[in-house]
């Protein structure tokens, strides 16, 4: 008796190749989604670093040195002092650092802001 | 025979399988690793907003204390670019507190004494104890604060340029008194002046704690500044003392006489012509106003305050004793000239609008100079700092108290000539409860701050006695061993000694009958704004 080989049936090809087919969608669909995810998240990342360090760094200066209004700093970093509500602005003030970008989403802007008061440490 | 050849079967959907699952996996550990690094992101950008906004509590409570603003019940703020729901809180209301679930602070300015705040933090006295609380997309981020109102810390302060020729010695004083350099504790110089040479020190000064100046310094090679030197600082806030508020009006006692001498100046006296004082000026819990020029030939003896809207010259000085205390308020220029650093000296507080001069004379206390013309100048002198003399209150009595031999410690009550090796004073007021009743005395724990009061002088002797051999105890050179018998009990008191003690109390209650006592209170502090005075002890996340 003669055993039918065990060779690769039409069926099995036909199954291969649509699990195949949708595992290659798939992976296709994921990766390129999660890469800008990530180039996302690092842009935002960065951005976030910028504006705290502007705000640290300015935050430590005397509060005399601080003046009302707007100043670029960089390319898509600005300051911006302002009087913080409520308070007299030889008193407390507001410090918003912006930090603005564009990426294949769209344009984006991100604010960070924190008080500074008037006393010696 | 037949040979049976199974023919090998192919592995294609297994292989598929392994195929599409490892696929899967990469994928979805990729989409997992972006969205973890995104959501990581996010929280660590939410952490900082939520710090960000505890700072801003915090700082805004500070901002409302210091505009006069008594500590509000609930400060919340909230910062632009935040979300909708994020908050900045501060509260000094348990009840509030706990309905928003988050610390409470402590408002300790106003006492004495140390408490404890939030997470058992020991909050010391005239101090204010902060927990700021920032709450963002579930994130939550606490600062704690403790600001503290010292003492005005410098012992020369000017408006103007600070000068010395020859050597001159800057620190504060140990309880021992050692007032050789190495001994000396820091004491603080400051200068507004924006000039070049805005403080000069001479050869072989010597500063023990900060040298901070609005413009520069010229430093002799010799000289030695211990602590920081700050150049080019921003401009320090100095007391702003109103000299004609000191006027006491027609109540107190006038003095026709321009010449003075040998009187002993108790409760309020004033003059509207100069007046020249021949000897010592000899103060007694009282207060002198001259409007005019005050000249001294002598110098300033016992604890008193004495306002003049013009110039003073003190050509003299007293040797140093913890019986002398005066605080000095002038509308012009003071002279403090003496005959030598070691026999000469003036204690107390010198405030002046004009310039201040002291002359071969050791100064103890607190020096400011503050006026548009104002400077301070030393010429072959010592200045050492002493937080105590900033304050004044001419409603209570300073009771001597001192160790003659250190090698035999034995705490006595000390008569006004005794010059002991180690002395010290503890203050009692006197009062009455009612516009009839007997006069009764307050007496203040130096150590705790807390007052005691006391029906008479027999019952004071004791309590008095008691305080100072604690006061002693705690405050000795390490080296001086005061131990207390266990037998020892204040009525073991020498007994010419409790005498002595018991009629100074009488004493005090008469003149505080007659009116001779002045209900008055100085305090350097008081004349800086609150955002002058303040100092911040700590300032960290929780």
């Amino acid at each position: 008796m003669r055993r039918r080989s065990a060779g690769v049936n039409l069926m099995e090809v036909v199954v291969s190749t649509n699990i195949l087919a949708v595992v290659v969608l798939l992976t296709f669909n994921l990766f390129p989604g999660s890469f800008l995810a990530l180039e996302s998240c690092r842009t935002r990342s960065e951005a976030h670093a910028a504006a705290v360090s502007l705000l640290e760094e300015r935050s430590a200066l005397p509060y005399a040195a601080h003046q009302l209004g707007e100043e670029k700093v960089a390319e898509g970093l600005t300051l911006t002092v302002a009087p913080a509500p409520g308070a007299a602005t030889d008193r407390l003030l507001e410090l918003q650092a912006t930090a603005s970008w564009t990426d294949f989403s769209g344009s984006h802007r991100l604010t960070q802001s924190c008080y500074v008061v008037n006393l010696e440490r | 025979m037949v040979v049976c050849q199974s023919r090998p079967r192919g592995a294609t959907l297994p292989t598929v399988l392994v195929v599409a699952s490892l696929g899967f996996l990469l994928a979805f550990t990729l989409a997992g690793t972006a969205t973890s690094q995104l959501g990581f992101v996010n929280r660590t950008a939410l952490g900082r907003r939520a710090g960000y906004l505890a700072e801003a509590a915090l700082r805004k409570a500070v901002a409302d204390l210091m505009s006069g603003a008594l500590p509000a019940s609930l400060t919340h703020v909230r910062l632009t670019g935040d979300p909708e729901e994020a908050e900045g809180l501060v509260t000094f209301d348990p009840t509030i507190a706990k309905k928003l679930e988050i610390p409470v602070s402590t408002d300790n300015l106003a006492s004495e004494v140390a408490t404890r705040g939030h997470g058992g933090r020991t909050v010391p006295a005239e101090s204010m104890h902060l927990v700021g609380t920032g709450r963002v997309g579930g994130v939550t981020r606490s600062v704690e604060a403790v600001l503290h109102r010292p003492p005005f810390p410098f012992v020369l302060a000017s408006s103007g340029t600070v000068r010395s020729e020859g050597g001159v010695l800057i620190g504060s004083l140990d309880a021992a008194g050692d007032t050789s350099p190495e001994a000396l504790l820091p004491a603080d110089l400051a200068s507004n002046s924006r000039l070049e040479d805005a403080v000069v020190l001479g050869p072989s000064s010597f500063v023990a704690g900060d040298l901070r100046s609005a413009g520069g310094v010229v430093l002799d090679p010799t000289s030695q500044v211990k602590g920081q030197t700050s150049l080019y600082a921003g401009p320090l806030e100095l007391p702003e003392v109103d000299i004609a508020a000191f006027d006491p009006g027609p109540t107190a006692q006038k003095i026709e006489e321009t010449y003075l001498a040998g009187q002993r100046l108790v409760g309020s006296s004033r003059t509207d012509a100069d007046l020249v004082v021949v000897g010592d000026l000899l103060m007694d819990g009282g207060l002198l106003f001259v409007r005019g020029n005050l000249t001294v030939h002598g110098g300033l003896q016992g604890t008193g305050l004495v306002a003049v809207t013009g110039r003073v010259r003190i050509e003299g000085g007293v040797s140093l004793s913890g019986a002398n205390q005066t605080v000095l308020l002038a509308g012009n220029d003071v002279e403090l000239v003496g005959f030598g650093q070691e026999t000469s000296s003036f204690q107390g507080m010198v405030y002046t609008r004009g310039s201040l001069v002291a002359q071969r004379i050791t100064v103890v206390g607190s020096f400011v100079s503050n006026g548009t013309s104002g400077s301070v100048s030393l010429r072959d002198g010592r200045a050492f700092f002493d937080a105590d003399m900033q304050t004044l209150d001419l409603s209570s009595r300073k009771l001597r108290f001192g160790i003659h031999d250190l090698s035999a410690p034995q705490v006595v009550f000390l008569g006004p000539t005794e010059r002991p090796a180690y002395e010290f004073a503890l203050s009692v007021e006197p009062f009455r409860s009612n516009t009839f009743g007997p006069v009764m005395f307050r007496v203040k724990d130096p150590m705790t701050g807390t007052l005691r009061t006391i029906g008479d002088a027999r019952a004071a002797v004791p309590v008095l006695a008691d305080l100072a051999y604690d006061y002693a105890r705690a405050n000795l050179p390490q080296e001086v061993k005061l131990d207390r018998p266990d037998d020892w009990t204040p009525e073991r008191l020498d007994a010419s000694e409790a005498r002595a003690l018991q009629n100074s109390l009488q004493d005090l209650a008469h003149d505080y009958a007659q009116g001779e006592v002045v209900d008055r209170e100085f305090d350097l502090n008081r004349f800086l704004s609150l955002a002058g005075q303040l100092r911040i002890l700590l300032w960290r996340p929780l």
